[in-house]
């Protein structure tokens, strides 16, 4: 494991110490929402999932019944059949916060709610088949809107837990690891200066025991 | 007027009027059928003109009314002697018996015509579709022809039954 | 009336001819079994398709790259194409105005819808392919009667009802209304020809094509559950069906709505429809018998040598080949089943 390149002081032993405790804390609490984003994440594929098979199998119902109409309207009396429509809808885009992520939520209201009048187009050239295709894609629409705001926070909840994996990991096995090896690489230099200077401590007591010695010889000579 | 009168009943005028109206009747009768199997022709060649020759067979069926006409009015000018022979005077009965004689050509060949127009116009259809039952369609248009020839043969033994 | 039909040759005559060219049983089999779309489209080729103003949709196309190159849109146009040939033959094989325009007057109302409905959007624009043509009025010249607000060339029903129709809408802002009256009128209209051509077949088929028509919007107001007001526009006048008939049919039992419509002069064509609706609540089966009622109508004509009734049919006869032709290529290009395609077919020319 690589060092940090520090100077070996007490200081900077103090310095890194703190930083220790404080990626410790850190990494905790990055677990802690990692797991917690990972839990709204399974919630909201669960829902993702249940709306793309219910969308797509409305879907399929539409287009099927589209085609039908289609081959056995002209194209040109489909296009001006649905040249101009009738419903109006509103749709509000905001955002909500989970677990600091800002995800998209729309909010939509129809102008009028009465089902019966979605069709825009008479009836004498028209085929019954087009009426249930419209009346599927009506239906549809506002699971689709749904399902388009929980795919994105799916894909805004996935990016985060990535983010948040990657800097536990960081944490984890790099930040960490280092910060205790430093610590103690800068406690064991210490320790080697401690017993250095000891040593050379003892080393001058020795030699001045040794010249007081030499001393009182030369005295009482 | 009484002059008027005695004029328009002579005989003579009588029997000119009979040739007459064999001969516009049939000859009516004939010009529509060949007419309508000639359009009826046209549209076919309009499509397709390969079928030229055997359209006109059909065509020229519902001609022959005419022709019937004119040998009627033929026989009856002949027989008063307009042509060839003696101008003979004859009676206002006489002239009715002539006009009496010409109308089985000419009302059965007015109708007769128009009728065989029609059939020889649906043979017409039968060359568009099926060009190899050509003969069915003549054949269908022809039996028309008959009644045609009954009448022709009815006026040709009355006009041939006067006795002047 | 012997005199009448003789004006009738020619056109019978040039009918006979390309009748021959009509698509019948065979022809459908073999474009629902054929391997590719390129060769369920020989068949039209065949029959005459796609050679207007010589334009070959296939010129250059590498026959094994079609599925690629032959898609919705070529097929659409080729219809287009189609349609509008068959418009120009009736136009010039009609000896009166009438019996052309009573096949045409549907593309004027269609184009008027098209340029209502643009104005409407606020735009005023719309794609000129929309526009169906050939038409009993030239489809600029309409655009320039209605926004100009200039009806007097127009027939007096349509006057009424593209005033009526601009009124409704700025009323209620509702196209659905608007065409509602376009289509009555368009069948007044259609009515008012057959009556100024004389010929009782026409009329017979006004009749037909209305009280189909009837059958068919009656059901989907219920299936809809339309409003009884609402209902009472959509229906047509005109037809052999009373209006009341239909109304009494809004509030009757499944059961009773099956054996009054039974009861008709249709019942036995349109049985099997009705029932499969009652049964599925799809309308798919009773759209296909009502066209087949019109179609068995103007099969009557079958064997009648000469007169308007062979002409009559044979445009009749057309315009299902042309709406078979899009079910069968549509079907090819979507991969529906063979047997699929065979039941949504119209009834082949025979």
């Amino acid at each position: 494991m690589a060092l940090i390149h520090v100077n070996p002081t007490r200081m900077e032993l103090t310095r890194l110490k703190k930083r220790l405790v404080m990626a410790r804390r850190g990494h905790k609490l990055l677990k802690d929402k990692r797991d917690e984003l990972m839990k709204q994440f399974l919630d909201m594929i669960r829902r993702n999932r249940e709306l793309r098979i219910k969308v797509e199998k409305l879907l399929v119902k539409a287009y099927g019944d589209f085609e039908i109409a289609r081959a056995v309207m002209s194209a040109n009396v489909m296009n001006e059949s649905l040249m101009f429509p009738k419903q109006k809808m509103e749709v509000d885009v905001s955002t909500r916060n989970i677990m600091s992520v800002n995800v998209p939520v729309m909010e939509f209201n129809l102008e009028s709610d009465n089902e019966s009048s979605i069709y825009p187009y008479g009836f004498a050239e028209t085929s019954a088949q087009l009426d249930d295709s419209i009346e599927s894609l009506y239906k549809v629409l506002p699971e689709m809107l749904e399902l388009g705001v929980i795919e994105k926070s799916v894909q805004l909840l996935a990016a985060e837990i990535e983010k948040t994996r990657r800097r536990v990991n960081a944490l984890e096995y790099v930040i960490i690891p280092q910060l205790n090896e430093t610590t103690r690489y800068i406690t064991m230099k210490l320790d080697e200066n401690e017993r250095g200077n000891l040593t050379r401590l003892m080393k001058v007591k020795d030699m001045m025991i040794e010249q007081v010695r030499k001393n009182a010889l030369n005295e009482s000579s | 007027m009484q002059d008027w009168l005695t004029s328009m009943f002579n005989g003579n005028v009588i029997a000119f009027t009979g040739a007459a109206l064999a001969v516009i009747l049939a000859g009516m009768g004939s010009a529509r059928g060949v007419g309508m199997v000639g359009e009826a022709a046209a549209g076919v060649i309009t499509e397709d003109p390969s079928k030229f020759g055997q359209t006109i067979l059909l065509q020229v069926l519902p001609g022959t009314q005419g022709i019937y006409g004119l040998l009627v009015a033929f026989v009856i000018l002949n027989r008063i002697g307009v042509v060839g022979g003696e101008y003979l005077q004859i009676t206002a009965v006489q002239g009715f018996l002539f006009l009496a004689a010409a109308l089985p050509i000419g009302i059965v060949g007015y109708k007769s015509a128009i009728a065989q127009g029609r059939a020889a116009a649906a043979g017409i259809g039968i060359i568009a579709k099926r060009p190899e039952e050509l003969a069915k369609g003549i054949t269908f248009a022809v039996m028309v022809e008959t009644y045609a020839v009954l009448a022709l043969l009815a006026s040709i033994i009355m006009i041939y039954g006067i006795r002047l | 009336m012997l005199l009448d039909n003789t004006r009738f040759a020619y056109a019978t005559g040039r009918i006979r001819v390309i009748e021959r060219l009509l698509i019948d049983r065979s022809g459908y089999n073999r474009m629902i079994d054929a391997a590719t779309v390129k060769e369920a489209a020989e068949v039209l080729s065949e029959a005459g398709y796609a050679v207007a103003g010589g334009t070959d949709i296939f010129a250059g196309k590498d026959p094994r790259r079609l599925g690629d190159s032959f898609g919705a849109h070529e097929i659409e146009s080729l219809l287009e194409a189609e349609r509008r040939k068959t418009g120009e033959l009736l136009m010039e094989v009609s000896p009166d105005e009438y019996i052309a325009n009573y096949f045409l007057i549907k593309n004027d109302y269609h184009n008027i819808k098209v340029i209502l409905k643009a104005e409407f959007s606020g735009a005023g624009t719309y794609d000129p392919a929309w526009l169906s043509v050939p038409g009993v009025y030239e489809a600029g010249k309409l655009a320039g009667i209605i926004t100009g607000r200039l009806y007097g060339d127009m027939p007096e029903i349509m006057r009424k009802a593209v005033s009526q129709a601009l009124d409704i809408f700025g009323r209620t802002g509702d196209p659905q209304l608007s065409d509602i009256v376009l289509d009555s009128a368009r069948f007044a209209q259609m009515k008012e020809y057959a009556a100024a051509s004389g010929d009782t077949f026409l009329s017979g088929l006004a009749v037909v094509m209305i009280d189909m028509s009837n059958i068919k919007s009656a059901l989907r107001c219920i299936k809809l559950g339309k409003a009884a007001d609402f209902a009472e526009r959509v229906l047509i006048r005109g037809g052999s069906m009373d209006i009341s008939f239909f109304n009494a049919l809004r509030d009757a039992e499944p059961q009773i709505i099956a054996e009054q419509l039974e009861g008709t002069r249709y019942g036995g064509i349109i049985s099997g429809g009705i029932r499969s609706y009652l049964d599925e609540g799809k309308l798919v089966s009773l759209e296909k018998a009502a066209d087949s009622c019109i179609i068995q109508y103007a099969d009557k004509a079958k064997y009648v040598a000469i007169g308007p009734e062979p002409v009559i049919r044979y445009f009749v006869v057309k315009e299902y080949e042309i709406m078979n032709a899009g079910i069968i290529l549509a079907g090819k290009t979507g991969g529906i089943p063979g047997n699929v395609i065979r039941e949504r077919i119209r009834d082949a020319y025979a």
